[in-house]
């Protein structure tokens, strides 16, 4: 599969090309780990999780192509966040026998958590989502010694020397790797986080 | 060497230096901590790196419903949930394009050749198994169901359940297609008709045929038992009879129940009429296998006289009929039955579990020996004859019961007020009964006992027999005891609980869906009234099962 990155504004406007399927895989490989999270944070039992996650993002394809997605309004990020606590309470009112009005139901607990900690965990998510992603795309561009002298020594904290050591290198060259890799890392983090 | 500049640094990062360039920065590097810290902070600068490492240490592994999606999602981009739910024209959106003309489409790999049936459940496919080049029959689940995560594993799990029967007279199932949307599961496919449409077709059915069909779908039933399985929807529309030798393959085990919970949130309605079922099972019940013989009966008795045993204009007196009557005779629709098929008919129909055959291989033997000795009658000794099973309570004599008693009541002073005065003047004893004595006595005790009797005799007469037919059934006093108290109901949601009042004698359980609530028994479904008591929270859901 060819993991060119593309950002993320224009994953957003190919999307609307039904026959673009590279972008559209990209996309579904980039915002439905998040829907599912957030679901599962939220007590969701797996395969609703699923399911909440495809109507998500399948009614987000339908809608970016129309008015719903107003980019002037604000970012994609909060947009999908409202469109995932959207589809989470109509699932709830599907699923909940009687009107929900009864106190403690799940969709209550909802309502009374502080927005504040709710878009912290969203965004959260949808940071780590974006450094994975940007990871696995990053990750075909160098070659395997480079991006393990990266992995062991930024993210597994391992000493430079040491990683040298493991993958006969130079120490110099360790450092020259780790540091490429993250400068690659971080412009497409960049790109795929544009408008934030 | 001297340190490299900011400019050389800056472009090695970015990937822009030679490699002549890269190895003598690296030599330099190798040996001096400032250039080191200085890459650092080009590349990212520590502070934000931190969090994005441990964001990057952090990657779970994708979970497999997750998995799932994002493959369901990638696969089709285009069919959403609202469209297939919607749009008629959709019902077969969920197929790929085949790249064979004149087919419907394909699913992974197979090629769909047209569509042979509708089920409650889902459509059925005749498909094409590309990779083992053989027909097959594909039952796709029902989108509006497979959007219902408890409905998609259960009939998953049903699916398999049934895959591990191999028999001559079950379908063999061959895969359960679980990782495409919808699922789907890969059958068999039988040429023919089903025993339904042979009944349509030609009425009643010739004794041997009854006997060998019977004794085919009982032993296809029994392999299936024998490993535990509860068939839930025996119906003549369920036996398949493949062409030519018109053998016997019993479809659809255990499917019954994956629409059970869910269709109600989709469409209030439940499909198809409870003909064949239960009592235990038309009461919401638990069921064993003994409910599939007491259906095996039904199908016995359609194959005897061309009609279902319970027939009525709605889901709900068939139920109530299924529940509290035995069916018209089968000497009364056809008289060539003989005696003893009517017996086993009968001890299969029995209301009462206890008095059913206890196992389908009982049943198929039985049958089995009948069907020799019909085709051999000089080597093959005719089987025993079933006892007879008490007959349940017709209403006709239910009605003549109730009456009985206030006549006696009515009857008894002029039998007991002549006794006496006898008895007492033979023995000659205490007082001497005279004619006023007579005629106090009778007065005493004759006129209370007569008046009680009247009482009664009235009441009797102006409830309807329906009404009395449901005070002597222990069922229908059940649901009716039930219904004066209030009822839970439960939703997929964890812990909410409503109540509501149920209407007298129209189900053993309620089910809500926002304002709607439905009564339930067995697997139908009345809209009822509620009453609004969200405050009252009795206890927790106890689970969708």
């Amino acid at each position: 599969m060819n993991n060119a990155p593309v950002t993320r504004a224009s994953l957003l406007l190919r999307i609307r090309d039904c026959a673009d399927t590279q972008a559209w895989r990209q996309f579904v490989q980039l915002y439905a780990p998040v829907v599912f999270a957030y679901a599962r944070r939220r007590r969701i039992q797996e395969a609703d999780a699923a399911d909440l996650t495809q109507e998500v993002l399948r009614s987000v394809a339908n809608s970016v192509g129309k008015f719903d997605y107003d980019r002037t309004r604000g970012s994609f990020r909060s947009w999908l966040f409202a469109v995932t606590r959207n589809k989470l309470m109509d699932l709830h009112r599907r699923q909940s026998f009687g009107p929900s009005t009864g106190g403690n139901s799940v969709q209550d607990l909802l309502n009374q958590q502080t927005a504040r900690e709710e878009v912290d965990a969203w965004d959260q998510e949808f940071r780590k989502q974006v450094f994975s992603t940007a990871a696995d795309h990053v990750r075909d561009e160098f070659e395997t010694f480079t991006w393990q002298a990266f992995w062991r020594t930024a993210v597994d904290g391992v000493k430079p020397a040491e990683v040298a050591r493991e993958l006969n290198m130079s120490v110099g060259a360790v450092y020259i790797a780790k540091s490429r890799v993250q400068a690659r890392l971080k412009e497409h983090i960049h790109e795929l986080t544009e408008d934030d | 060497m001297t340190h490299p500049t900011i400019d050389q640094l800056r472009r090695l990062v970015a990937g822009a230096a030679t490699s002549d360039e890269q190895a003598a920065i690296a030599a330099h590097v190798d040996s001096c901590a400032e250039c080191q810290a200085a890459l650092d902070r080009l590349a990212t600068g520590p502070d934000l790196w931190s969090g994005i490492a441990a964001q990057l240490a952090d990657k779970s592994p994708i979970e497999p419903a997750l998995a799932q999606a994002m493959d369901a999602l990638q696969a089709h981009p285009t069919v959403t949930a609202a469209e297939s739910n919607t749009t008629p024209d959709s019902k077969l959106s969920f197929l790929a394009p085949s790249d064979a003309p004149g087919h419907l489409g394909k699913m992974k790999h197979y090629e769909v050749l047209e569509v042979v049936g509708k089920g409650g459940m889902g459509i059925v496919l005749r498909a094409l198994d590309t990779k083992l080049q053989r027909i097959c029959a594909i039952k796709v689940m029902m989108p509006e169901l497979a959007a219902i995560a408890t409905a998609r594993q259960r009939f998953i799990r049903e699916a398999r359940a049934a895959a591990a029967v191999s028999h001559e007279h079950v379908v063999t199932i061959h895969a359960v297609e679980e990782d495409h949307a919808p699922p789907f599961l890969v059958m068999q496919y039988v040429a023919g008709r089903s025993l339904q449409q042979r009944i349509d077709d030609t009425g009643a059915l010739e004794l041997k045929e009854i006997l060998r069909i019977g004794m085919q779908a009982a032993s296809g039933l029994a392999a299936a038992h024998a490993q535990g399985l509860v068939h839930r929807d025996i119906k003549p529309a369920n036996i398949l009879l493949e062409n030519g030798v018109e053998r016997v393959k019993i479809t659809d085990f255990g499917l019954a129940r994956v629409g059970d919970d869910s269709r109600v949130t989709q469409t209030g309605v439940v499909t198809g009429t409870p003909q064949y079922m239960a009592p235990e099972q038309a009461r919401g019940e638990a069921v064993d296998q003994r409910a599939d013989l007491f259906s095996l009966g039904g199908v016995l008795y359609a194959m005897c006289t061309g009609y279902a045993p319970f027939r009525a204009s709605s889901s709900m007196a068939v139920l109530k009929k299924v529940c509290d009557e035995s069916p018209r005779p089968i000497s009364e629709l056809n008289s060539e039955i003989p005696d003893w098929l009517v017996a086993i008919v009968n001890k299969l129909m029995a209301k009462d579990v206890k008095d059913r055959f206890q196992s389908a291989s009982e049943l198929s033997a039985l049958l089995g020996q009948h069907l020799a000795h019909l085709q051999q009658p000089s080597q093959v000794a005719i089987p025993a004859r079933v006892d007879p099973v008490r007959s349940p309570i017709s209403p006709a004599e239910t009605s003549r019961k109730s009456v009985a008693l206030p006549i006696a009541l009515m009857l008894l002073p002029l039998f007991v007020v002549p006794a006496i005065v006898l008895t007492s003047n033979f023995l000659d004893k205490g007082i001497v009964f005279g004619a006023q004595e007579s005629v106090i006595c009778l007065g005493v005790v004759g006129v209370p006992l007569f008046l009680v009797g009247l009482v009664l005799l009235i009441s009797r007469l102006t409830t309807r027999p329906d009404d009395s037919a449901n005070a002597s059934s222990p069922a229908q006093a059940r649901i009716a005891g039930e219904t004066q108290a209030q009822q839970c109901m439960g939703g997929g949601c964890n812990n909410c609980r409503r109540f509501v009042r149920l209407l007298p004698g129209s189900c053993d359980r309620a089910i809500g869906h926002d304002s709607l609530v439905f009564g339930q028994l067995g697997r139908t479904r009345t809209r009822l009234s509620f009453v609004r008591r969200t405050s009252n929270i009795l206890r927790q859901f106890a689970g969708a099962d």
